[in-house]
């Protein structure tokens, strides 16, 4: 016991003069000690493991969505006509309503604003883009303001006449577009999915 | 009655005064009596009330915050426990009247048209906010009177703790009503929490049951609710308590006068304290009630079933300050290391509340005379002791306001940059405005508040005759 530093002295009380563990320890052999201490240690190991191999399992439960394609006929997502096919007439100059393609209303990430603008842009006037902001995923207003797209959530702005380019606050980029066509009576279809990512990234 | 002085080291009680205690003969004993001594006999509470029963607690209104919250856990498990007979944790659709609702949403139906559940919830709902105020002002109190110092490092850090998972299980309880509200707010926060680099998919997808909102949403967050959080809760509040009995409680200024140097000044927990705390949560009772049946939140009908239309989302004043600092912060705080993107979401929305929880943390860790501290801090200060302190303390709670502002510039008709120059340019005034004002005031004198420092009590009254209001 003669390499014991002065400042040990609470083990030496609590070991006993007469324990020679430490010394045994320190040269690495499997005393009966070394062996229990990593039977205690494999058991914390598989303690943490039988938490942590179901917590990751659990992220595995998302639901398969329909999304928006080509020959999907817009109709009235929200208000009293709710469900029903949008005429191209229906819809003023510089004016915006929320759009879900038929039988595909439960995925709302496939919500779509339709916006009338200038006779000479997109399908008659028409134009569609995505309704989930890019930002924290918020569904935009269901009308202009200041004829700019705007979302309630944090104040982010889109320009319907610019691919809705971003014109200010948080998103990081414009909202995806829908290409449309219009086909007769005014019954507004999709060409093809969305231009980009839905929502934020 | 007794008046306790418990002395600091372990073991080192001893009363004033003893109570007579036993001596009477138990054949004149009523069966009320001999039952007691039954079980008296058997279990030996008697020991246990002599070592904990006999804590002394400081008589003092801002002593009571902490209780405030414990007390609105209580109210918020014993009402959350009713909700939950009723409420469904399922989004998905079930037929009522013609209608399809998701089940969730339905059945928070359900318990507004039962009146007394209705109240119940109203007074959850409140019982959240109360929560919440009393672990910001018993904080507040704690931060301002320089009482998170030696000893307490520790426990102030657990504190925070606790006022971290308080937001989180309130934010979390906002996803369960299953409206238009609760799935935009959610979806907000589902959008945060991808934004996290490298595991920001997995994170948000294990927390939010899937890609929000999935079927998977509503029993992950609801478990998350009723069970995870409360259970962490439970756990951290115990050994806050803990640590509170260890370490005794912080005395008001009033005790140096009352009490010899060293010694803690107050009401026994039983039966004194146990009295006016039963008062308290009476009283909260009775005001949550009060506000529960007159100032209801806002019923299912305003925002309705969750659908493609949006309504203004704004969180409520506690994730406020987040909401606004999310609306401020740039797209341009954007970049991208090993394919994945740091973005303003990640910034604003986590990032930031992390800086402003973990610098509260680090407070005392940050207080010079605490890193040179030569001696425990036993005695409350008055605030403007310390004038750097205070001016910090006060900027960043002008700030917190200056964000609640922020969450509403487009509304006011500010524009971004002076929002930006109002968030950041009033707290640093006012912040040295309370400085130099503070200077001016600060009439300090460590050996005022140095326990080892003794001098006379400032009347010839007798300490027990004021210290016990109680009695």
């Amino acid at each position: 016991m003669s390499t014991v530093s002065p400042n040990s002295t609470e083990r030496l009380t609590l070991e006993g003069p007469e324990s020679g563990a430490p010394e045994v320890e320190d040269q690495g052999l499997v005393t009966r000690r070394n062996l229990l201490k990593w039977v205690i240690r494999l058991g914390y190991g598989a303690f943490a493991a039988a938490f942590a191999i179901p917590a990751l399992a659990l992220q595995s439960l998302t639901q398969e969505q329909q999304v928006v394609e080509a020959g999907d006929q817009l109709t009235y997502a929200a208000g009293g006509q709710s469900g029903q096919p949008i005429r191209a007439g229906e819809l003023q100059p510089n004016t915006a309503v929320l759009a879900l393609p038929q039988n595909k209303t439960e995925n709302q990430q496939n919500t779509v604003i339709l916006v009338r603008v200038a006779p000479g842009q997109g399908a008659e006037g028409l134009v569609a883009y995505s309704a989930i902001c890019t930002h924290l995923g918020c569904s935009v207003l269901g009308r202009l303001v200041n004829n700019e797209i705007a979302c309630p959530c944090h104040a982010s702005r889109f320009d319907p006449r610019n691919d809705a380019a971003v014109l200010g606050g948080p998103a990081p980029r414009p909202l995806p577009s829908l290409p449309i066509t219009v086909g007769p009576e005014g019954v507004i279809t999709a060409a093809g999915g969305f231009n980009g990512e839905i929502g934020p990234a | 009655m007794t008046i306790r002085q418990t002395g600091r080291t372990p073991g080192e009680t001893r009363e004033l005064e003893v109570r007579p205690r036993g001596g009477v003969p138990s054949a004149r004993r009523g069966p009320q009596q001999r039952m007691a001594d039954w079980v008296e006999e058997r279990v030996g509470l008697a020991a246990f009330n002599r070592k904990y029963g006999r804590k002394a607690f400081p008589v003092h209104t801002t002593f009571f915050l902490g209780e405030m919250a414990l007390f609105s856990f209580v109210i918020l498990v014993l009402t959350g426990a009713y909700l939950g007979l009723i409420y469904v944790p399922s989004s998905d659709p079930i037929t009522i009247g013609g209608e399809d609702l998701p089940a969730a949403y339905a059945s928070v139906r359900l318990i507004e048209s039962i009146p007394v559940a209705n109240l119940l919830r109203n007074v959850h709902h409140w019982a959240s906010h109360l929560m919440i105020i009393s672990i910001v002002l018993h904080s507040l109190r704690i931060y301002f009177t320089g009482t998170y110092r030696k000893p307490r490092e520790l426990n102030w850090a657990i504190g925070v703790v606790l006022l971290g998972l308080s937001l989180m299980a309130g934010f979390v309880g906002y996803s369960l009503p299953y409206d238009s509200y609760a799935v935009t707010a959610t979806g907000i926060g589902y959008g945060i929490a991808r934004s996290i680099p490298f595991v920001g998919h997995i994170a948000a997808d294990l927390f939010f049951g899937g890609a929000f909102p999935s079927f998977g949403s509503v029993p992950r967050l609801y478990t998350i609710h009723v069970f995870i959080v409360p259970a962490i809760m439970t756990a951290v509040m115990g050994l806050h308590l803990v640590l509170v009995i260890k370490q005794k409680h912080t005395q008001p200024g009033y005790a140096r006068r009352l009490a010899e140097p060293g010694k803690v000044l107050g009401v026994p927990l039983w039966p004194y304290q146990a009295i006016l705390a039963g008062v308290l949560l009476m009283l909260m009772f009775g005001v949550l009630f009060l506000l529960g049946a007159l100032v209801p939140p806002h019923p299912l009908e305003a925002y309705g079933p969750p659908g493609p239309a949006n309504t203004a989302v704004k969180p409520d004043w506690y994730v406020l300050w987040i909401y606004g600092f999310l609306k401020l912060i740039p797209a341009s705080v954007n970049f991208s290391v090993a394919g994945s993107t740091f973005g303003p979401n990640f910034f604003g929305g986590l990032v930031f509340p992390a800086i402003v929880l973990g610098l509260l943390t680090l407070a005392p860790w940050l207080d010079s005379t605490n890193r040179k501290a030569t001696r425990n801090y036993e005695y409350l200060e008055p605030p403007r002791q310390s004038p750097m302190r205070m001016a910090i303390g006060t900027g960043v709670l002008v700030y917190i306001l200056m964000l609640f502002v922020a969450a509403y510039y487009d509304e006011i008709g500010l524009n971004v940059g002076l929002t930006w120059l109002l968030t950041i340019a009033v707290p640093l005034v006012t912040g040295a405005a309370v400085f130099l004002w503070g200077k001016r005031v600060a009439r300090y004198r460590e050996e005022d508040f140095d326990p080892r420092t003794v001098d006379t009590p400032a009347t010839g009254d007798q300490p027990a005759t004021e210290a016990t209001p109680a009695d």
